[in-house]
């Protein structure tokens, strides 16, 4: 037996599979088709303090190999979470992950807060990054300086470990990954989506009802990999890589390139059991390649002087 | 409960060039209620389509498909034999009431009505089912539907039954009744205006653009009055029509 185990900053996984934030709902809406607890983790939709009704329809355009959205954080807010979701999660036996979300550094402050002394949340990821909402999102996690100071408002209040999740949407995603560690990350997660934008031909009018809307899927996978890689080499702290990854041939090309875990997002949709898929496959890939753990892989990317 | 299988293709049938009947066999037999939903997984398709369920009996479950694009297009192709990865039964299906029953679909929108005219007839009722279209080629399975209800047609250009629009069949309705309509949007809004005027109860299937089919991704929604926005995947398909802020 390999053992996939990893130990993110305190968080620790039984594999480095994880549900991405958005795409797999609080697990229930998934359990008929397979167990949840197989799974590495499960990151839960972005929440905010209120409940946000998010952006109207259409929120979804289907594009070559991927999938453009603008659900815009639709979520019943924090203390929703709390009493409706968290007591269910608590039974799921795998790691859950709040996604915090906000509009300011108060709102973000106030959801971190009502985390604390949760036992059914086993880490925070800070969603810096959503494309699809107006206010904060964007404008804080495409700039290091801003990014930074949110982390330090926040770090003093989270009790467990605090994975701050990036954008791609920046010239340069080291220089982030490094503000957010200097300013207190455990770990940080990338990439969130990547703006993009559909036209329908036929009716001259977007796709989205919001004009652009956030690219994921196989698409953005090569661009994925290379801010992952471009990241873990910038931070000492663990990188959790994401975007596009289909299949476990493309989670050791991320867990190569430096990440400790990975999420699944957009690939979920076509396939709800590819996470169960994924991890064995890592497994065999192990076995195959004579290694006892995945954290012999982490990182071993070989590049030719 | 939902299950994700893979189902066996039976038959791929053109019932005319822009319609199909696909019928496969899922290996394991799920109570249906007509008006839910199957989403249908292809190799190499990045989202898998949602289409309602026409007809189940045991493991043989049918779909009436209007080939559209991309995804359609490759359904169209399929052999006997062929394997599919089928999720379903999906979403809330229509709520079976004692008042007449009255079945209204245009185009696609006849796929959930076979099987709610099936088991409108095993509770006992007798329904009348309106169908419409454009022309006579957007009119299929008259004859499937004929075993469980009357049935009446009305097209835009008078191919085949009365010349006209659906509603205009709806016009010596009853109050009272209770209408069930799947169809384009354009023609449940119309029924949704009637429905307020002639007094009956109407039962909505919407469409909408889905990723995950099951309430994870919050891609789907309409609004609704009394609980804002909601998934038409988890929420619905099926909605009553005095629910929707039309
Ligand atoms: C709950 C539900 C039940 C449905 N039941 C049926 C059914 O029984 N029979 C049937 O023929 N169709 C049904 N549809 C519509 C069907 O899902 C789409 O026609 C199909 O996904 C198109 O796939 P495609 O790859 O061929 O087309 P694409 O190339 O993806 O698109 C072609 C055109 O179809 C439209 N379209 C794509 N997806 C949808 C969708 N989900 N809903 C509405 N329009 C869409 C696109 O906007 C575009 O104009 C249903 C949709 C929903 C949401
Ligand atoms: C429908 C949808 C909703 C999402 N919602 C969130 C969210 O609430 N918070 C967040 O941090 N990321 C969200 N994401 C982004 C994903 O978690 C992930 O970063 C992105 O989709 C790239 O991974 P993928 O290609 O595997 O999907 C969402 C993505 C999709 C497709
Ligand atoms: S399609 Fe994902 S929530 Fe409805």
């Amino acid at each position: 037996m390999v053992d996939l185990s990893v130990d993110i900053a305190g968080l620790r996984l039984k594999n480095p599979v994880i549900a991405a934030s958005g795409t797999y709902g609080y697990g229930a809406e998934y359990a008929d088709f397979l167990e949840i607890e197989k799974l590495g983790g499960l990151a839960v939709k972005g929440t905010t303090l209120k409940p946000r009704q998010g952006n109207p329809a259409p929120r979804l355009a289907e594009t070559p190999s991927g999938l453009l959205n603008t659900v815009g954080l639709q979520n019943k807010g924090v203390d929703y979470l709390i009493r409706e979701h968290l007591p269910k999660l608590a039974g799921l036996n795998t790691a859950v992950i709040v996604n915090v979300c906000g509009s300011t550094p108060e709102e973000y402050r106030a959801v971190v807060k009502k985390l604390r002394d949760q036992p059914a949340v086993s880490a925070l990821e800070l969603n810096i990054s959503c494309p699809n909402v107006s206010q904060g999102g964007l404008a804080c996690g495409t700039d290091p300086d801003t990014a930074a100071e949110l982390v330090k408002q926040i770090k003093p209040f989270c009790d467990k470990p605090l994975i701050v999740k990036l954008s791609p949407n920046v010239t340069d995603i080291a220089s982030i990954a490094q503000a957010v560690e200097a300013a207190g990350a455990d770990a940080v997660s990338l990439i969130n989506t990547l703006l993009g934008m559909a036209v329908d031909i036929e009716t001259q009018r977007p796709r989205l009802s919001t004009v652009t809307g956030g690219l994921s899927g196989a698409a953005v996978k090569p661009v994925a990999l290379r801010m992952v890689w471009q990241a873990a080499r910038a931070v000492k702290i663990p990188v959790i890589g994401l975007g596009g990854i289909s299949c476990w041939q493309d989670a050791v090309e991320f867990l190569l390139a430096g990440a400790s875990a990975v999420q699944i997002g957009t690939a979920n949709f076509q396939n709800p059991l590819v996470m169960l898929e994924i991890i064995a496959g890592l497994a065999e890939y192990l076995q195959s390649k004579g290694l006892a753990k995945i954290t012999d892989i982490v990182g071993g990317l070989k590049i030719p002087d | 409960m939902k299950k994700l299988v893979n189902a066996a293709v039976v038959s791929a049938s053109l019932l005319s060039p822009a319609y199909l009947l696909l019928i496969v066999n899922t290996g394991t037999a799920i109570p249906v209620a007509a008006g839910q939903f199957a989403s249908i997984g292809l190799p190499g398709v990045c989202l898998r389509r949602p289409f309602s369920i026409h007809d189940a009996d045991g493991a043989v479950l049918s779909f009436l498909i209007k080939i559209v694009g991309g995804g359609t297009r490759r359904l169209a192709k399929l052999k006997p034999g062929d394997t599919l990865s089928i999720m379903y039964p999906l979403g809330n299906g229509f709520m079976l009431s004692e008042k007449p029953a009255v079945l209204v679909g245009g185009g696609c929108g006849l796929a959930p009505l076979l099987l709610l005219a099936k088991q409108l007839q095993a509770a006992g009722a007798r329904p009348l089912a309106v169908l419409g279209g454009r022309s006579k080629d957007d009119i299929v399975e008259l004859g499937a539907l004929a075993k469980y209800a009357a049935v009446r047609v009305a097209t835009e250009d008078g191919s085949l039954g009365a010349r006209g629009l659906v509603t205009a069949e709806l016009n010596d309705l009853k109050s009272g009744a209770a209408v069930y309509a799947c169809g384009p949007e354009a023609m449940l809004k119309a029924l949704h205006k009637l429905a307020a005027e002639k007094n009956f109860h109407l039962q909505l299937s919407l469409e909408a653009l889905m990723a995950c089919g099951v309430g994870a991704c919050l891609g789907c929604v309409t609004d609704t009055l009394k609980d804002g926005r909601v998934c038409v995947c988890s929420a619905g398909p099926v909605f009553n029509a005095e629910d929707l802020p039309w």
